[in-house]
């Protein structure tokens, strides 16, 4: 057995207003029409100075205090040298020897509630290039300069990864952190994420000839190409083939990676200190004012859900996967706790204690199940929905209550996704309210039972599954008022008592 | 030591394709001019930090403001071809 070793690098574009060194708009890809946000600066053109984004300076701190980075109190800016046609100015200014963040690392929180460590070597900024359009039949190219010069994360981590789905959870989870601080978008299929894996096998200690492997835009593939580099290195180091150290292109029609451009070697790019640039001081000191945006990241939340909220590795995973969804949650159970606290006024929140593992499980089902279908079918977001957390919690505490059995609940909560109304006047003006009085149930059951002494003698007679048909007339009868727990448990008292 | 392969990857990295004689010309200039070059090699530098930076300063950083440049078309007739509003150059791969 071979085993593989995993390197990443991962490139994300950052939320600014503007480019990382000219004032013109960053419209991360929402540009549709070419060479509209350009400028001198960002064209290359003689005579001008790049000036460096404040911003973008502050959200490459912030992730690197949030992958727990070193800072080193100095660094700079060096120009890469390279020709191709998306570069317009013969190089790309980047950060060779002296990154902005260095010797973090990542963990990743495994179902045993261990966690696993990716340590990260390196976060530098660079600009990002232009697009290329081909022209079919001729050797020229169109360039659109749109995305040139806009700020770009690189994120270089050591070799630590063995396995292609810790690779996936990786990016994933480093997604959800740029989300969390809201420093990019870090949409895959959009570029705003780009991930190039570095792919080697070996029997032995000693590394194999690694490989790179480019355009991989979405999580699957990343995956994808990684299993198949594992194989194709393997089968090829098994038939005695030597592996060429090169870049590897991901073909998503036949699911295969092929070799691209020999790459140049990094002396080729003659890396030089930028001299428009002046160098950055007192990164310690800006670092340690930013620490206070850093909010809960979704490790510890999710640690947090686990263990306080009682919650299911998979429904905390779940529930922490978006910024929105998981502070949506919080919000309900605030409210929840506040609606137990004020209705059973006792010392300490004895009471919360009591039924929160209850509560929360009934409000986690619900929004992960019916809320998610509704959020889904009607293509609406978490952050656009009409239902405050309130009227959720609201919702919620009258299905423990019992005040609505589980069909009408979902009509109900239909009807506040629709309309954003609380759920208790909906309840009343929609006659949705399950019925507690014990007269009015009766005689539902009592007019169903007459009205079917066939299915009443099969079931004495021991065709248990009878008893459905008689549950579904009752809930039939009372438009859903009546649950089906509540009207099965009642029939069967009344057959039983008449035999 | 300079010799034609090292030329031969200049003139790709610098994406110039060069003809066989032109090789051997560059070659026996490219020498010389370094050999020129390496004089500087004789200083002593060993007592000098190296110089990156010659204005002193340092965090020079503008807001995030935006400030938007109005004059595309300018910049595309700047550009000896243009195309639908798309620079156009020779693909060089």
């Amino acid at each position: 057995m071979y085993l593989p070793t995993i390197g990443l690098e991962i490139h994300v574009q950052l939320k600014t207003q503007t480019k990382l060194f000219c004032s013109c708009k960053n419209a991360s890809g929402a540009d549709k029409t070419p060479n509209v946000n350009v400028c001198p600066v960002c064209l290359g053109h003689p005579g001008t100075l790049p000036v460096l984004n404040h911003s973008a300076v502050d959200l490459i701190l912030k992730l690197g205090l949030a992958l727990n980075c070193e800072i080193p109190n100095f660094s700079k800016f060096d120009r890469k040298n390279y020709f191709y046609p998306d570069l317009p100015k013969g190089y790309q200014i980047s950060q060779f020897d002296q990154p902005i963040a260095i010797n973090g690392h990542l963990d990743l929180l495994n179902k045993d509630k261990t966690t696993k460590r990716i340590r990260i070597q390196r976060l530098h900024l660079e600009e990002d290039a232009g697009k290329l359009l081909h022209e079919e039949g001729n050797d020229n190219a169109l360039v659109d300069f749109n995305r040139a010069g806009t700020p770009l994360i690189e994120l270089v981590t050591y070799p630590d990864f063995h396995s292609a789905i810790d690779v996936k959870t990786f990016c994933q989870e480093l997604q959800l952190i740029v989300r969390y601080l809201d420093i990019s978008n870090a949409d895959m299929e959009k570029g705003q994420m780009r991930c190039e894996v570095n792919v080697s096998v070996s029997k032995t200690d000693k590394l194999g000839t690694k490989v790179e492997v480019k355009n991989l835009n979405s999580f699957k593939v990343v995956e994808k190409a990684v299993d198949y580099e594992i194989n194709r290195q393997s089968r090829a180091l098994d038939n005695n083939e030597v592996i060429n150290l090169e870049t590897r292109g991901w073909d998503d029609e036949r699911l295969v990676t092929y070799s691209q451009r020999s790459k140049e070697e990094s002396h080729d790019y003659r890396y030089f200190p930028e001299p428009d640039l002046p160098p950055l001081k007192d990164l310690q000191t800006r670092s340690q004012e930013l620490r206070r945006y850093i909010t809960e990241l979704p490790l510890a939340k999710r640690y947090r859900f686990l263990m306080e909220y009682e919650l299911s590795y998979d429904t905390a995973y779940l529930l922490t996967n978006d910024n929105d969804l998981s502070n949506y949650v919080e919000q309900v159970i605030s409210e929840l706790q506040a609606w137990v606290n004020s209705t059973h006024p006792g010392a300490d929140n004895e009471n919360w204690d009591h039924v929160k593992g209850k509560l929360i499980k009934t409000c986690a089902n619900w929004l992960t199940g019916e809320l998610f279908r509704l959020l889904n079918l009607n293509q609406v977001f978490l952050r656009d929905i009409k239902i405050t957390p309130e009227n959720f919690a609201e919702f919620i505490l009258l299905i423990h209550q019992s005040k609505v059995d589980t069909s009408s609940a979902k009509k109900l909560l239909e009807i506040m996704f629709n309309s954003g109304r609380d759920p208790s006047s909906i309840l009343e003006e929609e006659n949705l309210t399950a019925i507690d009085d014990a007269s009015i149930i009766d005689k539902y059951i009592d007019e169903i039972i007459v009205a079917n002494h066939q299915t009443i003698l099969d079931y004495k007679n021991g065709k248990v599954n009878a008893i459905n048909f008689l549950v579904g007339k009752v809930m039939h009868l009372s438009q859903g008022r009546i649950g089906p727990d509540l009207a099965r448990k009642k029939i069967i008292d009344k057959i039983e008592i008449s035999r | 030591m300079f010799n034609k392969e090292v030329v031969e990857h200049i003139s790709k990295l610098s994406r110039l394709s060069l003809k066989d004689q032109d090789i051997e010309v560059y070659t026996v200039q490219f020498s010389k001019i370094l050999d020129y070059i390496n004089k500087l090699n004789e200083v002593d530098t060993s007592q000098v930090t190296p110089t990156f930076q010659v204005t002193g300063l340092t965090n020079i950083e503008r807001d995030d403001i935006l400030c938007q440049s109005e004059s595309r078309e300018a910049f595309l007739d700047a550009a000896p071809q243009k195309q639908d509003g798309l620079f156009k150059v020779k693909f060089t791969s």
